[in-house]
This record gives structure tokens, sequence and C-alpha cells, in this order.
């Protein structure tokens, strides 16, 4: 084309197109089909919307498009929508407006589509419509004239079938030859013969669908259709019985893929990270360098890897219902269980999710269009039990909780109800959480709850795979470096100040005061543990486990342990159980071997069961600092697992609130809410527990 | 005057007028409710609410309380076996 051969000697800068259109029409799969991978994904200045640019050269021409979030209307009530809306009118900061606008308008749904269609035209801008999902419509009968709504439009419309690229290049031709559109015809007219003594509010809508029904007369043309298969699906889907189950069956396979089908992966991981830390320590002299990258950069590095294989799978089911449709129906579905604590269906599957895990949850509360909303699922997510407190949960439970019948219920035991009552308990105070949030921080005229009921489609493969990169690699370039970051510093905390004369010490007072014990002592099995942890720190590792637990009790996060120990008393823990605490910190999943090491067993794989085993006999075996008092009782135990039920000691969760509400407001004031929620709970427990002779 | 939260399962009725002038009213307009189109009532979740509507051709989820601001004229009758033919001005067949 001449035009664009002439436009590239004239301006070497990149034609901007911004392409937008209802949520649903096909445009991520036209993005992908026009513009491949996106070059660029950040975020709008000031706001968390997802900001997506893909850079193609059509006729010797770059060209920059700009995929806008999906929106109803130019009258934005969300910030998504209000961001689509402030872009193009060139208002928003250090961005013009856009050279070209693309609306994607969908074939099966021309007359809601043409609502935006039709406000954007009348912008003026040069606008291209690409008409996707020509073949859905075909299979519902539906055909529409594309030349005739052209001419009726004042501006290109071109058939595309995207995931076939079909019409693609026609398209990329059109973009760059578009010029502004001539007003649509009869518009104005339409909107002025609106009666009225409509309110305000509803005349602009009178009048558009006025002009629209208008438009597609002759344009569209529909075949008799007894049932389309969208008829058919909804039947089966949205049924009373059959939906439920499908709905079961389905959540059912979305959580046992991020739940049990992550683990082989995150072990595979955590094996690799382990594998090139031994190469390191092969190749550093042992020292404080060595120690900085092995346990500090190579753990860092590791700890967010681990977390891939469970978002890439949350990811790949999200892209995979929402692409067939599915999603808006679960969301349809779940609904009412959800209105009562004041959010909607779309908050289930991030909390649903957050069992699992909270970071993938508190990443897939991006389907949840409604900032309010979205907000409070993050905040209610890290209350759900996590996998990673399950181990807390499980060890507690084998070791202090007796293991008797229920009410003369041989298979119903005291172990399992609570272990049940711990996950209800996550459940219960995130309800109480979303209650008197609504009615106080979150106040304000209910929010819209207006969802569209896509029509049933295939998913693309190409879309669901590239959402999976996108969730995976904002996970890790955005929240991972500051994870990572976070992990160096608390290492550092957790590894200085080091003075070896005070841990040499530490170990021989130690070995002292379990002799002195041990000559005092009547009962077997105490005798047993206390003479195998003396024996312990006779042999080489036992000897460096017991310094690497000085050492962890005397750094600067030992030593806040130790400080808070006032705080931590009425909860019936000891200081090194306030140490543990502090310590898992970096994440929650180690907090059993932080256990481990405080109580100078060094690296214990507390999952194994011998590791496990060793772990409960040395807790069993602990006692208050200068007495026989055993630190672990039935009550103690309890209110441990209340507290990390409930409490937010999960640096990576925070990092990615963070990072997902832009605002470290939000991190802070969640870490702060959750740790009294759990000190107060783990205090109730512990009294009452203790009130009623535990 | 009857709401679409009245409208039995299955039928069609047509919309005499939204109430209200908060977003959400704004938004129902916005998505094709408006004052003589024809919407129909397709079913409700399994817990009673949403409601699933058919509207000028393709599928949208509101909740009772919401569906009460729409006010629509007595039952039309049942839905029209045109696949998404609900505007008014297209004559119902049968």
């Amino acid at each position: 084309m001449n035009v664009t051969a002439a436009g590239v000697a004239e301006s070497p800068l990149p034609l901007t197109v911004a392409l937008l259109g209802n949520p649903n029409t096909g445009k991520s799969t036209l993005f992908s089909a026009l513009a491949g991978m996106p070059t660029r994904v950040g975020n709008y200045p000031g706001v968390t919307v997802e900001e997506k640019v893909g850079r193609f050269v059509h006729a010797g021409r770059p060209i920059d498009l700009i995929d806008l979030p999906g929106t109803y209307s130019l009258a934005p009530k969300s910030p998504d929508e209000k961001v689509a809306v402030d872009l193009l009118r060139g208002r928003l900061a250090g961005m013009p407006a856009p050279d070209r606008v693309v609306i994607v308008v969908d074939a099966t749904n021309l007359e809601r589509n043409l609502y935006l269609a039709s406000q954007v035209i009348e912008i003026g801008l040069p606008t291209v419509i690409a008409l996707t999902l020509g073949d859905a419509a075909a299979d519902r009968g539906i055909e529409v004239d594309a030349a005739e709504l052209s001419r009726r439009l004042g501006c290109e419309v071109v058939p595309v079938v995207a995931p076939r690229r079909q019409g693609i290049p026609r398209l990329a031709d059109a973009i760059l030859a578009a010029l502004p559109p001539r007003q649509p015809e009869g518009l104005a007219a339409a909107l002025a013969a609106v009666d009225p003594a409509q309110p305000p509010t509803a005349r602009e809508a009178i009048g558009r669908y006025a002009w629209i029904e208008r438009v597609i007369e002759g344009v569209v043309r529909r075949r008799l259709v007894a049932r389309t298969i969208d008829d058919r699906i909804d039947a089966v889907v949205t049924h009373r019985v059959w939906g439920t189950v499908l709905f079961a069956l389905t959540m059912l396979a979305v959580f046992t893929s991020i739940f049990w089908l992550s683990a082989p992966l995150m072990e595979g991981i955590s094996f690799g990270v382990d594998a090139v830390a031994e190469v390191v320590v092969g190749l550093l002299p042992e020292g404080a360098v060595r120690s900085l990258i092995v346990d500090g950069v190579i753990a860092g590095a590791g700890s967010v890897v681990v977390f891939v294989p469970q978002i890439a799978l949350l990811f790949f089911w999200i892209a995979l219902l929402e692409g067939c449709g599915y999603l808006s129906r679960a969301a349809f579905l779940m609904d009412r269980l959800l209105v009562g604590v004041g959010l909607s269906g779309k908050s289930f599957i991030p909390l649903l999710s957050s069992f699992a895990c909270a970071i993938p949850g508190i990443m897939a509360a991006r389907t949840i269009e409604n900032p309010r909303d979205r907000l409070l699922t993050i905040l209610l997510a890290p209350l759900m039990s996590c996998s990673a407190r399950l181990p807390v949960y499980l060890l507690m439970c084998s070791a202090f909780v007796p293991n008797v019948p229920l009410a003369g219920i041989p298979w119903l035991r005291l172990p399992a109800l609570v272990l049940a009552s711990l996950y209800a308990l996550g459940v219960i105070v995130a309800a109480l959480a979303a209650f008197v949030l609504t009615r106080t921080v979150f106040r304000g005229p209910p929010q819209p709850f207006v969802m569209e009921l896509p029509g049933w489609r295939w998913p693309q493969p190409r879309i669901v795979l590239e959402r999976v990169r996108e969730a995976t690699w904002s996970f890790l370039s955005g929240a991972g470096t500051t994870i990572l970051a976070m992990s160096v510093v608390l290492w550092a905390l957790s590894h200085y100040p080091r003075d070896e004369a005070a841990v040499e010490a530490e170990v021989a007072s130690e070995r002292t005061n379990l002799r002195a014990r041990l000559e005092g002592e009547a009962d077997e099995a105490t005798v047993a543990d206390l003479a195998a942890a003396l024996e312990a720190l006779d042999t080489p590792e036992g000897l460096d486990a017991a310094r690497r637990g000085a050492a962890q009790r005397r750094s600067f996060l030992g030593l806040a342990g130790r400080f808070i120990e006032p705080v931590v008393r009425p909860l019936g823990w000891d200081w090194r159980l306030g140490c543990a605490a502090i310590a898992s910190f970096p994440a929650r999943e180690v907090v059993l071997g932080t256990l481990g090491v405080i109580y100078n067993l060094g690296d214990v794989d507390a999952g194994s069961e011998e590791g496990g085993t060793v772990l409960v006999r040395r807790l069993r075996s602990a006692t208050w600092d200068g007495s026989r008092r055993r630190v672990f009782t039935l009550p103690v135990a309890l209110s441990i697992m209340v507290f990390f039920a409930l409490c937010a000691q999960c640096a990576s969760t925070l990092v990615v609130i963070g990072r997902e509400t832009g605002s470290w407001v939000w991190p802070l004031a969640s870490f702060s809410a959750m740790t009294v929620l759990a000190w107060l709970g783990a205090l109730v427990t512990y009294q009452v527990g203790t009130f009623l002779g535990g | 005057m009857t709401s679409l939260k009245e409208v039995a399962i299955g039928s069609t009725a047509k919309v005499e007028l939204i109430t209200g002038s908060d977003p959400t009213s704004e938004r129902l307009l916005e998505m094709g409710i408006t004052p003589g189109v024809l919407v129909t009532v397709i079913g409700a979740a399994p817990l009673g609410c949403p409601l699933e509507l058919e509207v000028r051709g393709y599928r949208l989820s509101i909740r009772r309380s919401d569906a009460a601001r729409v006010a629509v004229f007595p039952s039309v009758g049942p839905r029209s076996t045109w696949a998404g033919a609900t505007s008014v001005r297209r004559p119902l067949p049968r």
C-alpha cells in the first residue's frame, strides 16, 4: 500500500493501536493473532490494571497494539474500565490518545456489543471493527452482513476467525488505512428522540439500543433454531442436581491438581535447588559468603520457584474454564453462598485455591473485576488453611492430641475432629472478618453483580498457555524478586550476630543441664529421651546441630523471640516457641524445620516418619528453662495450631498481597490484623484449655 | 406492578422500566435491559439466586434483589423459539 510506504518515511514512530471490546469476545485470541506474544506487560501508572502491549510490523510499519481491559461501556464502573476510557480519550498520564482503535465485536452477540462500539465510534478516532466468532454465530444460525454493517456504522468491519488467522492480514491492512469515522447515521437523532420523562441515566441506553435495533435490522439474519447448543449445555450445567454434581467434580479436579498434582513438581524443584546448593557448597570455602549464597540466595530463589507449579496449574484451570465459559457459570452457582458475607460467586475459586496455597489464590483474584470484592478476597485468602499449615497440624495432632474415639464411634477420633476444626476455624474467622469489613472499611453502596454468561466455546490452547505463562512470569518478575530480597534479609537476621564463644558456652550449658535433669529423673521414657539427647551431643552431627540451634537462638530473630517472651507466655509458650514462630516468617512450610533447628536437631525432615518421630520425642521432653515442667501439653499444642491457623507468618503471601493490591498498606494491615487474631485465638485456646484441666 | 423477580422460570416478560439510578441500574440498562425489551427467565442457580436471563440474544445473570428493580408488564408467554429473537419490534413467532 502506498499510504503505508509513505507513512514509514514520514513517521518512524510506531503506530499505536488500542484494542478494546466487551469481555468474552475473543479479544485475547485476536491480540495474539495480530501481535503474537506481548512485548511489554506491566501496570498502568497508579492502578493495578495490567497493561499489555504487543509490537508487530505490517507492510513495513511498526505497530504497537495496546490490549485494553474488557469493558461494556464508556461510563466506567471499575478501575479496569476507567483505564480503557481514559486511554481512548488521551487522559492517561504520559500516554497520548491512540492513533487507531480496533473494536472487537462478537458476531453471536452483535446487539449488546454494538453499544460499546457506538460509543467508541463517536469519539472520532480512526476506527476498525473486528467481527469475531463468526463461526460460533453460524453454529447458532446467525449470519451477519459485514459490508452492510460497515456502511451503517461508518467504519470498516472486518470479519475474522482469529484462532485460524482468517481475515487477520485484511484487518491489519484496514488498521493502517483507517480514517476517522463519519458519525453513525441516525445515532444522534435516536438519542434525541428518547422520551424526556425517562431518568437521565436511562436515556442514553434507551436511545442507543433503539438505534442498534434499527442498525441490525436486515444486517443480522437468524435461522430458526429450536434449541441452541447453549440451551442444551446450560440445561445440564446450571441444573439443580447435575449442575451441582458437575461443579463439585470440576472443583475437585482443580483443587486436586494444585494440592496433590503440584507436590511432585514442587519436590522436584526442591531437589534441583538442593543439588545447586550442593554444587556451590563444594565450590566455596565455608564461611559467611557461602552461607549467604547457599542459605540466603539459593534457598530464597528456591522458595520463589517452588510456588510456580501451583500458580501454573491454577491458571491453567482458570484459563480453561474461562475459555469455555464455565468460569462465570461457577460464579453463578456459588454466588448465593458468598453473598451473605458481602462477596460474590467470583470469589469462590480464589478462596478454594487458597486451601492449597494463598499465593495462587490471591493471584486468581485477578478474575474478579469488582475492585472491592477483589481486595476483600485477597485479604481473606490467607485465612484459608493452606497446605503449608497441614504438617504443623499433623505433627501436633499426632504427638499431643490423645487418639481416642469420640462419642463411642470407633472411626471418629479426636485428632481428626481437631484437624477439621482448624480448617473450619479459618473459614469461620474469614466469614466474620468479611462481615465486619463490609460494614466498616468497605462500607458503601452494593456493587453491581450483573454478570454475562458467555456462549459455550472451545478453549484456545494458545490462549490457555499464554495465560499460564503470563501469570507465572508476573509472579517471578514481580513478587519473586521481592521475595528473594526478603529471603536474603531474613537470612541475615537469622545468622547474625555471630558470637562463636557464646554459642560454645550455650552448648556446654546445655550438656550440663541435660546431665542434671537425667540424674533426678524417675520416668523411664523421659530418661531414655534425655539420654538420647545427651548422646547426640557427643556425635559430630549432633554437636553441629546444637551449635546451629544455639546460633539461631542468639541471632536477631532468636533475640526477637526472647524479647517477645512476655507476649507469648500467656499462650503457654516458652521463648523457644516464640523464636520458632518468628523464624517461620520467611515461609510457613519451614516451621517444623525451624523447630528442629531450635531444638538442636539440625535439619530434620519432619515430613518423614523417622524425622517426625525424632522431632516429636524432642518436643515431648522439652521443659521450661530451669524447671521440670513440660512445655508441650495438650492446651499448648492446641494454642500453637490455632495460632498457625490464623497468623500471617508467610513473607511470600504478604509480598504477593502487596504486589496484587499495588500498595504496602494492605500487607501491613493484613499482617497486623492476622497476628492479633492469631494471638487472641491462641490465648483463648490455651487459657480455656488449661482451665478445663488440660 | 410486577417485577422481573416474580416472572416464572421459562417465561418471557416485556420490560417497563428500570427503577433507581445507581451503578447497578445503569449497568442493567447498558447490558440491554431497556424499556420495551423482552427478557426470558431461563432459570435460577441451585440455591435460588441468582437468576439466569436471556436478553437480546445472550445470557445474563443477575441477583433476585436486582431483578426487583426491573419492572415488567405481565408475562408475554413462553420463550420464543427464535434464537435470540428478543427485540420488541421483531414479531414473535407463533
